[in-house]
């Protein structure tokens, strides 16, 4: 499988990339609409305590100015990573960049979200030289052990065997969502699953076993196609059914799966 | 055909720093499991794995008109602009009420990190911060007198009841 070469997945991801921090900046979820945010929530993470200890954190959110200069430069960075697309240090001031923007952003929203995990993975392997084919496996296995972890954590909570459970979070999910909007089709879904729980449930257990089966992605490249395809359903699933359009970003790591029988030594984007 | 360790071994050779990169993920991604605590941005996705009982309501912290005694639609937005309206109210409880503003806060003194952050977190600051991060985003709001931010209980579809936050 060699459809296209490695540059012009690298255009792609980073496209994508440009794409949802945009979508981010409608959406409020850039630094400058919550840089004065009352929160500075770093739960246990030393990561978060590292970055405010040095002042970073500080620096960024010091003021509207500063902050709308650092998602601007986010951006900047983005695009001229795709202008030059063989720059690798543009590439790797990027990946430093999103990674911080990470961190700012969930210690002013006070809640650790992981959506951005996905872009971190995918930018990865575009940060050495002639070590793509490396970087690329790194960035396999990091997706697999997450979806596989999403999947064990479902099973070992035992929320696949309670059979109401997912009608019950469906509902809590979009509680408010259904008052304001009464006719919608999900209000509709929410009420069918309420009268066929078992149903909800096999939406629920298809979910988590199909991030179980990432495990097989350690072992072996024989099944990529279908973990990179069950990534695109799972998140488009998860988009319609829970409302969880950010995590749309995770969909990003289907191009791991997609194009990893490829023998990258020899096709290095960045020479 | 090497075995499982002489392939471990040739690859520690071979390539030394993705070695000790792989050995550092594995690490940290088990100790993060054994302390069941995330010290690093490489969490876990968990969302959705516990079980929920059937419950009587369901609740969601939303912004309030007590002119009209209404909920404020946030939902109207093309964008994802609902999630950060959603999110930052129901963290706000969560924070405001937690030690140090940090529900980690009692499982991190155990493990012998004492914090020293103080409650900071106060409802009139973030009710204030709020209603400019909502009229920022182009949602209709009454005047701030008329406003709040409240725990709304539903139940297919209805309100049911609605308080103030602390």
């Amino acid at each position: 499988m060699n459809l296209i070469n490695p540059l012009t997945l690298k255009r792609l991801v980073l496209s994508f990339l440009l794409i949802c921090l945009i979508w981010y900046w409608f959406s409020g979820l850039s630094i400058h609409h919550l840089y004065n945010s009352p929160f500075s929530y770093k739960a246990a993470d030393l990561i978060y305590y590292l970055l405010e200890s040095i002042g970073i954190i500080q620096l960024i959110t010091f003021s509207k100015l500063s902050s709308v200069l650092f998602d601007v430069l986010l951006i900047g960075l983005v695009l001229y990573s795709l202008i030059f697309i063989k720059n690798r240090k543009s590439m790797i001031m990027t990946s430093i960049f999103l990674l911080i923007y990470h961190v700012v952003l969930n210690y002013k929203l006070g809640y650790h979200a992981h959506h951005l995990f996905g872009f971190h993975f995918a930018l990865f392997p575009f940060c050495f030289k002639n070590k793509f084919g490396l970087a690329f496996n790194f960035s396999r296995y990091l997706a697999c052990l997450t979806y596989f972890f999403a999947g064990f954590f479902k099973f070992y909570n035992k929320a696949w065997i309670d059979l109401t459970s997912f009608s019950e979070v469906f509902q809590s999910q979009h509680a408010a969502f259904f008052y304001f909007n009464p006719n919608h089709q999900l209000y509709h879904l929410s009420v069918f699953f309420q009268n066929h729980p078992i149903l909800g449930l096999l939406i629920f257990n298809c979910g988590m076993f199909l991030q179980l089966f990432f495990i097989v992605g350690f072992f072996t490249k024989r099944f990529d196609l279908i973990l990179g395809f069950g990534i695109l359903v799972f998140h488009i699933m998860d988009w319609y059914l829970m409302n969880l359009g950010i995590f749309f970003s995770m969909t990003v790591l289907v191009y791991l799966f997609f194009y990893s029988k490829n023998k990258f030594e020899l096709n290095d984007p960045n020479t | 055909m090497l075995n499982f360790w002489a392939k471990i071994k040739l690859f520690k050779t071979k390539e030394p720093g993705f070695f000790y990169l792989y050995v550092i993920v594995f690490v940290l991604y088990i100790s993060q499991l054994a302390l069941r605590i995330e010290i690093t941005p490489l969490g876990y996705f968990s969302l959705y794995s516990n079980p929920m009982s059937v419950q009587s309501f369901y609740s969601q912290n939303l912004p309030f008109n007590n002119k009209n005694n209404q909920a404020i639609d946030i939902y109207k937005q093309s964008t994802s602009l609902f999630l950060p309206l959603e999110i930052l109210p129901t963290r706000y409880e969560n924070l405001s009420q937690a030690p140090n503003d940090n529900p980690f806060s009692q499982k991190l003194n155990q493990l012998g990190i004492k914090l020293n952050t103080k409650d900071s977190l106060e409802y009139g600051k973030f009710k204030l911060w709020y209603y400019n991060f909502c009229i920022q985003q182009n949602i209709e709001l009454p005047d701030y007198k008329d406003f709040d931010i409240k725990h709304c209980n539903f139940k297919n579809g209805q309100l049911i009841n609605s308080y103030f936050l602390k």
